[in-house]
């Protein structure tokens, strides 16, 4: 866009073309995302999920390192919404400040991969031949590698550092990606619209990119809500493992482990980290689901 | 026996009910978290089975004790392994010149009928009984208990209990390559069936190193057929090639599932043991090892998860046991920590500690709070408590050492072994001393293994470690602190306290004067704190009421002759 002013008069049809499609495609797909209430109603959430995550610091109710060894683990009550556990320690501070860390993985690593993915799956699938055999197989290579290995090396390598856990498992997210969006676009560079901009003398960057990408995001988007509940999950284990995050902080998918081990005397700290959990990956679901739809060209006709 | 690593891993099944044996396992399989949901679908779609026979049922009638072993043996070999997993099955296998009575914890007779010690207390005379035999026939003769004895001292061999040895005359020069010729250790065959033994010194708890495996015999054919008898790494203890001399013979050995031990028909006691087979489990989780209980499928457990333990007391206290252990609980210094070099600053840490709450609120398993190492009357000595829970005086002792409340006290670790006990108590003491005197802790979980490499190599801060008696007697809690001892690992060094404990205690003219010097010795330790006692262990597991003969004693120690099962009708 930003790019306009300095075009020559004369622009090329087929950018100016697109430039009024690109537009007009994201500005249809906000407005059937609007009438998808399943999808606002996740998005809200989310929203909601974010902003309590940024504010936990002032709106947490006790010290999330104060423990109250005589309390133990306490059923919810007026002084603890959520109850305490066996170190009687507040379970809602917890889950809020596990929060920040859930969330933050989830965002980060998934973004990770989606960046790595997409972009290396799209260039793989576009140029073809040779070079898309080479990356492949190098795909290939690392999803037989034992992922868990691999972020242990990582880990013990670079030591226990929150940011590179992120990326770590950011970086073994993304095969699967790549390897969906490489399918998507061999299918796509088939197709007349390609043809078109190729015979219009649209470089490859700008095919790959106004053309390509826009046109993988359905599969995309689907994959991404389901790579976040997933990796929630792996930091959980990795960090029971000891490579990741430590107490007294927290996260989900630690709250749901330990709470899992003692289900039967505290039900309540197994229940609420998990409906957290459940909450944001049902958000993130519908939204999906609605994004989907929203930017599917196909239903577009409909 | 001393290492215990009650092992734990984040696995999240749920098999409930008497499911059938392999759904059970199957569930008990799934480890990573990222499968919860999908054992929870399983539970759920599993919960209506039942009605069959559970393991313990058929256990009973066919007189099969089901096991829960807590962790795979590394090894069965006797005078390689340290663990108390690898004892529990050691000792069905093999047998000693002299067993423990479970009751009391008295010498009893084992492959020795009688024996005859010396007014001076350095001479036993032990005679071997004519009916003792090998699972292969072969008599067990005072050669084989002479040779077995020279293998175990051999430095290539690298036992790390050698040092049980070390009564006996000139074992400890020979083990350490001073003294070539093993004729001149103590160690004499007298005949056939006569084995005499001189100490270095009189030493009363020697009749109980004899029942530790580190003093078992080995079959010396067995041994030379499968490789070099004085080098590990030979695997004449599979089944099929294993040789003992005990009252059951290794009938299976399954990696991370299974060891399958079987009545030995040539046991000179056969005719007194009453179970037909042990089936010992490797169960890492203890929460997974309970439910294993909950469903039937073990007779006895290693232990309770410590959430449990109200209730079973409060819903079925027929199942729970809660008993004295000779053990305890305790935090290592690296001392070449610069932070950690002063002793005021390790003594804070230690009173800084509220066991009482600890023990009452976090284990809640009956244990003591810990002022000293040695639990308390240990054979009648108790050591006089080393400091007191004394915030004030904590801080006081950190300001003196140049951190007044806490400032410029450098983030320090505290490592422990990947437990849901041992992280839930790091927390708690990690809180306290943020509490108390505002210093940062972080934690660090490691694997069993990487974590005792990583204790052994001193490549820690401050490391959680337990202590299991190995006999009944102080030394065996204070010997381990004496200058470069195997398990000191703080790189804490006292001469005085060496010459105490190595050559004062062991040549004292009388039991007053022994332990006058041992409490001299342990206050010493107390002073310099290169440990930190946190609480002295009791024992909790869970026991299928049909078990009959497994009384309780301070060092866990069970004679599986003496069990057999009986199912209440």
């Amino acid at each position: 866009m930003n790019r306009k002013p300095s075009l020559p008069a004369e622009l090329l049809p087929a950018e100016l073309l697109n430039a009024e499609q690109g537009v007009s495609l994201w500005r249809d797909a906000w407005l059937r995302l609007k009438r998808n209430p399943m999808a606002v109603a996740g998005g809200a959430v989310l929203i909601l999920l974010a902003l309590l995550a940024v504010l936990t610091p002032w709106i947490a109710p006790y010290d999330y390192r104060a423990q109250n060894l005589a309390l133990g683990a306490a059923p919810p009550s007026a002084a603890h919404w959520f109850g305490t556990d066996t170190l009687g320690r507040d379970l809602l501070t917890h889950i809020l400040w596990g929060g920040r860390i859930s969330l933050a993985v989830g965002l980060v690593a998934t973004g990770v991969a989606l960046v790595i993915g997409v972009l290396y799956g799209t260039i793989a699938g576009y140029a073809g031949g040779r070079v898309d055999a080479a990356m492949m197989r190098l795909v290939d290579i690392l999803y037989a590698l034992p992922f868990m290995i691999f972020i242990i090396l990582l880990m013990v390598i670079f030591g226990r550092n929150i940011l590179l856990l992120f990326l770590a498992i950011g970086a073994v997210e993304w095969l699967t990606m790549a390897r969906i969006v490489r399918g998507q676009v061999q299918a796509l560079k088939q197709q007349e619209f390609i043809e078109a901009a190729v015979s219009l003398g649209l470089s490859r960057w700008t095919i790959i990119r106004r053309h390509l990408i826009p046109n993988t995001l359905g599969p995309v988007i689907v994959y991404t809500t389901l790579t976040i509940p997933s990796v929630m999950l792996l930091e959980a284990f990795l960090s029971f493992l000891g490579l990741g995050i430590q107490p007294p902080a927290s996260s989900w998918g630690l709250l749901i482990s330990y709470g899992a081990e003692t289900m039967e005397e505290y039900p309540w700290l197994l229940i609420f980290p998990g409906c957290a959990l459940s909450l944001t990956l049902f958000s993130l679901n519908f939204l999906g689901d609605g994004l989907r739809d929203a930017l599917d060209p196909r239903t577009a006709k409909d | 026996m001393g290492r215990e690593p009650i092992r734990f891993c984040p696995a999240a099944t749920l098999a409930y009910h008497s499911c059938p044996d392999a759904v059970a396992e199957m569930l008990m399989r799934i480890a990573p978290i990222r499968h919860l949901l999908l054992a929870l679908l399983c539970a759920l779609t599993l919960t209506g089975c039942g009605g069959r026979e559970t393991r313990v049922e058929d256990g009973d009638r066919e007189q099969v004790l089901h096991w829960g072993n807590g962790t795979e043996p590394q090894e069965l070999d006797p005078h390689i392994v340290t663990g108390i997993p690898e004892h529990h099955i050691i000792i069905a296998l093999m047998e000693g010149l002299v067993l423990k009575d479970p009751a009391t914890l008295e010498p009893i007779p084992g492959v020795a009928e009688r024996w005859e010690i010396s007014a001076d207390g350095l001479e036993y005379t032990f005679h071997l009984r004519a009916n003792a035999r090998w699972s292969n026939g072969d008599p067990v003769t005072a050669q084989d208990f002479s040779w077995s004895w020279w293998r175990a001292l051999q430095p290539s061999l690298g036992n790390l209990y050698a040092y049980m040895y070390f009564p006996i005359k000139n074992a400890e020069a020979y083990a350490t390559g001073k003294l070539k010729d093993f004729a001149q250790v103590g160690i004499q065959i007298l005949g056939e069936r006569t084995l005499r033994v001189t100490l270095a010194n009189p030493t009363p708890y020697f009749l109980q190193l004899l029942d530790h495996y580190s003093m078992f015999p080995v079959h010396r054919p067995t041994l030379e057929k499968y490789g070099d008898p004085s080098q590990r790494g030979s695997d004449w203890t599979r089944a099929g090639h294993f040789v003992g001399n005990g009252p059951f013979v290794l009938k299976q050995w399954e990696l991370n599932k299974i060891v399958v031990v079987e009545k030995s028909p040539t046991y000179w006691d056969a005719a007194n043991v009453k179970l037909n087979a042990i089936n010992y489990y490797p169960v890492e989780n203890v929460s997974t090892e309970e439910r294993m209980f909950r469903a039937g499928q073990l007779h006895i457990t290693g232990s309770v998860p410590p959430d449990k333990i109200a209730v079973y007391r409060k819903d079925a206290p027929q199942f729970l046991r809660v008993e004295p252990y000779l053990g305890n609980y305790f935090y290592r210094f690296n001392t070449q920590l610069p932070q950690l070099a002063d002793p005021r600053v390790r003594r804070a840490l230690a009173m800084s500690i509220d066991r009482q709450q600890i023990v009452d609120h976090v284990t809640m398993g009956g244990q003591l709070p810990a002022y000293a190492f040695t639990p308390p009357d240990t054979l009648g000595y108790t050591a006089p408590p080393g400091f007191a829970y004394d915030p004030e005086g904590a801080r006081a002792l950190l300001a003196a050492a140049g951190f007044p409340d806490g400032a410029g006290f450098p983030p320090t670790e505290l490592l422990y072994n990947t437990s849901e006990s041992h992280r839930k108590l790091a927390v708690a003491i990690q809180q306290m001393w943020k509490r108390e005197l505002n210093i940062e802790i972080t934690l660090n979980n490691q694997d069993w293994k990487v974590y005792l490499d990583s204790v052994a190599n001193g490549n820690y801060q401050i490391a959680r470690g337990g202590w299991i008696g190995d006999y009944v007697d102080p030394n065996s809690f204070l010997d381990m602190w004496v200058t470069d001892g195997g398990n000191n690992r703080t790189g804490w060094s006292d001469p005085r306290y060496d010459e105490l404990v190595m050559r004062l205690a062991p040549a004292a003219p009388s039991r007053e004067q022994r332990y006058a010097w041992f409490r001299e010795a342990e206050a010493r330790l107390m002073e310099a704190m290169p440990v930190l006692p946190v609480f002295y262990s009791s024992r909790n597991y869970l026991v299928q009421p049909s078990v009959r003969g497994l009384p309780p004693n301070l060092l866990g120690y069970p004679l599986f002759k003496q069990i057999h099962l009986e199912a209440a009708h």
